[in-house]
């Protein structure tokens, strides 16, 4: 079991700069926009998202662990398009109540997110996200064949990929300015759309 | 048209010019013999005239105009001319039409630039490090003209400020940006460095450039295409024509371009600024309605302030009736130097690197149509 749990964690080293890329599109823009004038705070954003990602790998890692070979192309090309455009839709509504907060359909359709926290959300979408490391992973998984496996496996996965993303506490002593937090809500309107955009087109 | 304040003596002028022409025609003689050199120093010439006629009036704006829509179509000529000579086609082909040519799609792509130089210096491949030339000729740029590049020698913004100089007058009035739309450009940038990034291309020329529609792009043979072709004709036809057109604001320049952005950040290392004098304005108005990028508006005017995004085009220094705004040296706070030293040696640095930029391709440009004229009249 340690070996797993290394072999997740050296996993998750080695292939965590791509893993930040994948979340920054989504990170930066929102910290930018709802990112607080301490560090603490911006500590449990990220946090909060963190946490959403490690409910989705260790989803996935007792998924993988347990479903084998049988339906690995659909589960990752299905699961895959229809996270990358819940997300992106998420983003992009949020992102529209933050900069056309007059527009009252969209703050209606995101009522109920505060209470779920939408970085929890948006970090689980994300996570179910595959990237190239997180489908190495899986196919990993997928030969070990066992549910506590994959979740210790994830679980180790999680821990080496997480600390690339502490860097984004950098962006703290921004988000005290109006100026960031405008970008950081128009940027987010356009991220939200480029990827549903592609999620549409299938790219 | 009545003498403005910062008009110099026709000495002055003169004097001004010459040095112009001089440091130019030397950078003339590099590289270049016969009909091309004849070329290059028939463009200095015509490049210090245009500058002559800026110091000794006084008013920047027409003449830089000229100067910078000459540039813009120049390169645009120059740049099909070469792709035909490099590919015998006048749009590029699959293979290398993702590559990104241009300061714009080399900003907005930045972090990708530096993981090659990364890779690059791994790999100790040295023929591989040409970015980090490109990254010093920017930085060059950057510090001597700063935000300027945008209204000097950009050949966007030079498409852009033609079609705002058609009509003489706005069909449609719109002085100010929406609060919430001032930090487009910025927002733009972040979001084209991030998912540059994510997909490992460059987003801004696949998604978003305009000036695409004359490459690769009229390839229209898949839905992404498509839809790319698509955003790109949106985007070329409203905010590089229909809007400057308009309302004579430079909307792409304005509202899109992410290296706007991108040098109104790293542009403040440049100490040139456009400063307004609280003493002598009298709150008219006229510069928030002649600055072409929304760098002025009533808000910013009541604090006499000018936005980062400010691009040193001088419109608002030749609609001010009572001089108030001009140029000022200093990072904080402006130098105390004597009347007019900053103009000066403000519009000698954008001279200077406009016209060596403008060199690379619009003397090869007036060889190629005298070519063409001849050709066609015999």
């Amino acid at each position: 079991m340690v070996r797993v749990i290394v072999e997740g964690w050296l996993l998750g080293l080695s292939t965590g700069p791509y893993c930040l890329g994948a979340c920054m599109p989504f990170m930066i823009p929102y910290l930018f926009a709802e990112g607080k004038s301490t560090w603490g705070g911006n500590l449990r954003i990220i946090g909060e998202f963190l946490l959403g990602r490690l409910f989705a790998y260790l989803l996935f890692g007792a998924m993988a662990g347990w479903i084998g070979e049988v339906l690995r192309p659909h589960l990752t090309q299905h699961v895959t398009s229809l996270a990358l455009a819940v997300t992106a839709g998420i983003m992009l509504l949020y992102a529209l109540v933050k900069s056309v907060p007059h527009w009252k359909i969209c703050a209606w359709t995101l009522a109920g997110l505060p209470a779920i926290r939408l970085p929890l959300v948006l970090g689980f979408l994300i996570g179910i996200n595959v990237c190239p490391p997180f489908l190495v992973a899986v196919a990993r998984l997928l030969q070990v064949g066992e549910v506590a496996r994959g979740i210790v496996f994830f679980a180790g996965f999680f821990a080496g990929t997480s600390l690339y993303t502490l860097p984004l506490l950098g962006v703290s002593p921004l988000t005290r300015q109006v100026r960031f937090q405008r970008i950081g809500a128009l940027s987010a309107v356009l991220v939200g759309s480029y990827f549903l955009l592609t999620a549409f087109l299938g790219q | 048209m009545t003498e403005h304040q910062a008009a110099l003596s026709e000495r002055t002028s003169a004097a001004l010019a010459c040095g112009l022409f001089l440091a130019l025609a030397w950078l003339s003689t590099l590289n270049a013999d016969g009909a091309l050199l004849i070329a290059r120093f028939a463009w200095v010439a015509a490049l210090a005239g245009m500058a002559y006629r800026v110091f000794v009036t006084g008013r920047i704006g027409r003449w830089r105009s000229v100067f910078f829509i000459i540039l813009a179509w120049a390169f645009i000529v120059q740049f099909k001319a070469n792709l035909i000579g490099l590919t015998g086609r006048a749009f590029i082909a699959q293979d290398i039409q993702e590559v990104p040519y241009c300061h714009i799609a080399i900003a907005s792509s930045f972090l990708n630039h530096v993981y090659q130089q990364y890779l690059a210096l791994m790999s100790g491949v040295w023929q591989t490090w040409s970015p980090l030339t490109w990254g010093a000729l920017w930085l060059v740029i950057t510090l001597v003209l700063g935000q300027a590049w945008c209204s000097w020698a950009c050949f966007y913004g030079g498409l852009d400020a033609g079609f705002a100089r058609i009509r003489r007058k706005p069909l449609v009035k719109w002085n100010q940006l929406p609060r919430g739309l001032r930090e487009l450009p910025a927002a733009i940038l972040v979001a084209m460095l991030l998912l540059s990034l994510v997909v490992l291309k460059p987003v801004f020329c696949l998604w978003v450039c305009p000036l695409k529609l004359g490459t690769g792009f009229l390839d229209p043979n898949t839905t992404t295409r498509q839809v790319q072709l698509a955003i790109f004709i949106l985007i070329g036809v409203i905010f590089l024509v229909v809007l400057p057109w308009l309302t004579k604001k430079r909307a792409f320049c304005g509202l899109i371009c992410p290296f706007g952005a991108w040098q109104a950040f790293f542009g403040q290392v440049n100490p040139y600024r456009v400063a307004i004098k609280p003493e002598a304005c009298v709150q008219c108005q006229l510069c928030v309605k002649a600055c072409p990028t929304f760098a002025i508006d009533t808000q910013g005017l009541k604090e006499h302030k000018v936005s980062p995004y400010c691009n040193r085009c001088g419109e608002c220094m030749d609609a001010c009736p009572t001089g108030a705004i001009d140029f000022s040296v200093g990072w904080k706070r402006p130098l105390a130097l004597a009347p007019g030293v900053a103009r000066i040696a403000f519009l000698l640095s954008a001279w200077l690197v406009a016209g060596a930029v403008s060199l690379l391709f619009v003397p090869e440009v007036l060889v190629k149509l005298c070519r063409w004229a001849v050709s066609w009249f015999a």
